[in-house]
């Protein structure tokens, strides 16, 4: 067989005809000719070109986890979310969880799918043994026995080489979804990325919630806190359902903010969606770093959303309404860090120049908190024509024996009417492992004494 | 268009060449007569009278012969041959002593020899194309999952990522001597990094097995060894050669499909005459004697999409794939 090459002076047809040099086709049968090295090179070059369209950073994740968590990241995603880059929306149910079939679970997250970017994907955890998650314990299991999970984390964008990637969790710690399949969630999601910073929104569980239920949320609490050597969470964002039921806002359009829109209404703003749709001027990430250097992990958020500054009179009385609208209980004496995000209308810069605004709200952070270590301040604008102005503000170094004190009697209570051959068998837990976690939530607090000492 | 698959021309090597004949042979409980010798045949005619013409005793087709053993003491021929129903003929022929016996029985071993040499040739050349047409539908069928991975890329459609790379994996791993040793490892490597769920580094892995693959056929010969001089023919038949044209075309036109469905319309025009003039030589390599449909101006995807469909349904026939 003689070689299929072609130089200047001759090429050769694919029936290996010769022919002179910069023949298209051959005179002899006709085939066009065909410079193989070249086409072979076009082709590679034209799938590196590819590479353009399949660089996916998702910087945000957000995750919501058990009944509750997936409903609010679904009412984020539909509010404000589909407007956000670089994101991805993953809920997570159990079987016990859901009311709905597979199929019906489906159709219910692919009307909201249709967006291309970013989308919205649904995961159920293979279904437990006895039916029912009910407790912290059998929903950490049953996450880690999801073989799915972690390619599910990976898909949504989770891995090491983001760099500057967030994971927003949301669940309900009163449940066993949320509680347990939380914090797992996040370990895996650290496991896979070691640079990417956990957020979580927990919603501690109402009052009037039998112990079993508060029981499940300081377990949660520990797990975010410690889970293993290490937190599974940067930062916990803690917050009472019950003030969440209290708690109101006014919405850009003037509509009432309450319960989940409130919540979407606090997320936006950290994304600072509130301020433009098209920019991201908070680095909610970067904050949740900064805690964790400082070994600091519950925080409460207070929320005043919409405040007209012509009613409230200045930004000092609006930052003492977002007080009282705080959606946990605060341990004054004890908060450390204050981060600020303020979203003010561009048109009430000349009223409140951004010196005065700063110099007020730090004013008001030290006569409030006497430990305070450290506070941000972070003001974005809008183009809003009305006066009101947005403030969230993150309170952190809080003690759990005040913010979590319903759930602390809950757990102390329903420890003590389980019997010790019990808990592995009905909770997925070791008497001992429910020990470790109460010292968890017990040496939370004691470092924060030690700190403000 | 290829003349390679339409000579006509007979070939006078074609005709039939007597190689010895000899008189006074007599079968028993048949009688005397001549036995005739040819490249193809042997014949025995027994003799019937003075004035009447001889009677062809048997004809039996060389490729027929099962054995000819010649008895040096008995002077006699032992032959074994099948008939038409596949029965099998025994003949025992006393021959006339001296050399002319002794000649035609050396001529027969020989062409016997030959026949059993040529028929090896061929089994040898069958298997060998068959092993070419094997690797074709290989080659299509992973280049055109690769493409597909790198299309699913681009929506980040991972459950067909993993399905394209479960068919790649079945066929190199069913058959890993249709590739080279460079391919099937690069396949792995693309194995290794898929559920990172890192479209960039699944893409970069999924074109290096393209490069790889397309490397390993540029080379002159096919990375069996075994096919040795029968790889360097110059057959009628499809040729190792003749893969890298069904290569490049499972690529561009895979390629061509996908921006078809982005609506690239550059890409579309770079595309699309390549895609053409590949058609035509795949075509012929293919489906011999058929003219492609595709002009090289034509837009039409879908007829470049149903030539695809028919490539791909041929291969996998030729190939034996069921």
């Amino acid at each position: 067989m003689s070689m299929q090459v072609s130089d200047s002076t001759t090429a050769i047809c694919p029936r290996n005809h010769e022919n002179p040099g910069g023949s298209d086709r051959c005179s002899e049968c006709g085939l066009p000719i065909v410079d193989y090295e070249m086409e072979l090179d076009v082709l590679v070059k034209a799938l590196v070109e590819q590479e353009q369209h399949v660089k996916f950073v998702r910087e945000k994740i957000f995750l919501g986890i058990g009944d509750q968590g997936c409903k609010f990241i679904q009412d984020f995603y539909l509010s404000w979310g589909r407007g956000l880059r670089s994101t991805e929306f993953l809920v997570i149910e159990s079987s016990a969880d859901s009311q709905h079939s597979d199929d019906a679970d489906e159709a219910r997250f692919r009307t909201v799918t249709q967006y291309k970017s970013p989308s919205i994907s649904f995961h159920r955890l293979p279904e437990s043994p006895s039916k029912h998650v009910g407790y912290q314990g059998l929903g950490e299991r049953l996450a880690a026995s999801d073989q799915e999970l972690d390619d599910l984390l990976r898909r949504s964008g989770i891995r090491a080489s983001t760099t500057r990637q967030t994971v927003f969790l949301l669940a309900a710690l009163g449940g066993g979804t949320g509680s347990g399949a939380g914090p797992y969630a996040l370990q895996r999601a650290r496991a896979l990325n070691p640079n990417c910073r956990n957020l979580v929104i927990g919603v501690m569980p109402a009052a009037n919630e039998p112990d079993s239920a508060h029981f499940n949320a300081l377990c949660s609490l520990s797990r975010f806190i410690k889970f293993g050597d290490s937190p599974s969470a940067d930062m916990i964002l803690l917050v009472n359902h019950d003030r969440l039921m209290e708690v109101r806002g006014v919405g850009s359009m003037g509509e009432e903010l309450a319960g989940e829109s409130l919540l979407s209404h606090m997320l936006a703003a950290f994304m600072g969606n509130i301020a433009d749709r098209s920019s991201s001027q908070t680095d909610l990430g970067y904050i949740a770093k900064m805690s964790r250097s400082m070994d600091l992990h519950a925080f409460v958020p207070c929320v005043a959303a919409g405040c007209s500054l012509e009613i409230f009179g200045g930004m000092t009385n609006i930052a003492e309404n977002a007080l009282s609208c705080r959606l946990a209980d605060v341990d004054t004496d004890s908060v450390a860090l204050s981060y600020m995000l303020v979203q003010v209308p561009e048109r009430l810069c000349q009223t409140i120049p951004e010196d005065k605004l700063r110099a007020d709200l730090n004013k008001w952070n030290k006569d409030r908190f006497p430990r305070l270590r450290g506070s941000a301040i972070q003001l974005s604008h809008s183009s809003k024509r009305s006066d009101r102005i947005d403030l969230c503000i993150l309170l952190g170094g809080t003690k759990l024996a005040v913010t979590a004190k319903r759930a602390k009697e809950g757990f102390d209570r329903f420890r003590t009417i389980v019997e010790s051959d019990a808990w592995e068998k009905e909770f997925a837990v070791t008497s001992e492992s429910v020990g470790e976690m109460r010292e968890v939530v017990e040496s939370h607090d004691a470092k924060l004494d030690e700190m403000a000492n | 268009m290829s003349d390679k698959h339409n000579q006509t021309t007979a070939d006078p090597q074609d005709e039939e060449r007597v190689l010895a004949h000899l008189k006074g042979v007599k079968w028993e409980r048949v009688g005397k007569g001549r036995l005739l010798l040819t490249d193809r045949r042997i014949e025995f005619e027994k003799a019937v009278g003075l004035f009447s013409s001889p009677r062809v005793a048997f004809s039996v087709d060389l490729s027929a012969v099962l054995s000819a053993e010649f008895d040096n003491a008995s002077n006699t021929l032992g032959l074994k041959w099948l008939d038409e129903s596949s029965e099998r003929v025994i003949c025992r022929l006393n021959l006339p002593k001296g050399d002319a016996a002794a000649n035609l029985c050396r001529s027969l071993n020989r062409a016997l020899e030959s026949l059993r040499l040529e028929s090896e040739q061929s089994a040898r050349l069958d298997r060998y194309h068959a092993y070419l047409w094997q690797t074709s539908y290989s080659v299509w069928t992973i280049v055109g999952r690769l493409l597909q991975i790198v299309k699913e890329l681009t929506r980040e459609g991972w459950d067909m990522v993993d399905t394209s790379l479960d068919e790649i994996r079945e066929v190199s791993s069913a058959r890993p001597e249709l590739l080279s040793a460079d391919v099937v490892s690069q396949i792995e490597a693309l194995a290794e990094v898929v559920p990172s769920r890192d479209a960039s580094l699944v893409l970069r892995e999924a074109v290096a097995c393209v490069k790889a693959l397309g490397i390993s056929l540029s080379k002159e010969l096919s990375p069996a060894g075994q096919w040795g001089d029968l790889a360097l023919e110059e057959s009628s038949r499809l040729n190792w050669r003749d893969i890298r044209y069904i290569f490049l075309f499972a690529g561009m036109h895979s390629l061509l499909t996908a921006r078809q469905e982005v609506d690239d319309t550059v890409k579309i025009q770079e595309l699309l005459p390549r895609v053409a003039r590949l058609s035509s030589i795949v075509t012929d390599i293919v489906f011999p004697g058929r003219s492609s449909t595709l002009s090289e101006e034509d837009g039409v995807s879908s007829a470049v999409e149903a030539l695809a469909q028919d490539i791909g349904n041929e291969l996998r026939i030729k190939a034996g794939v069921a």
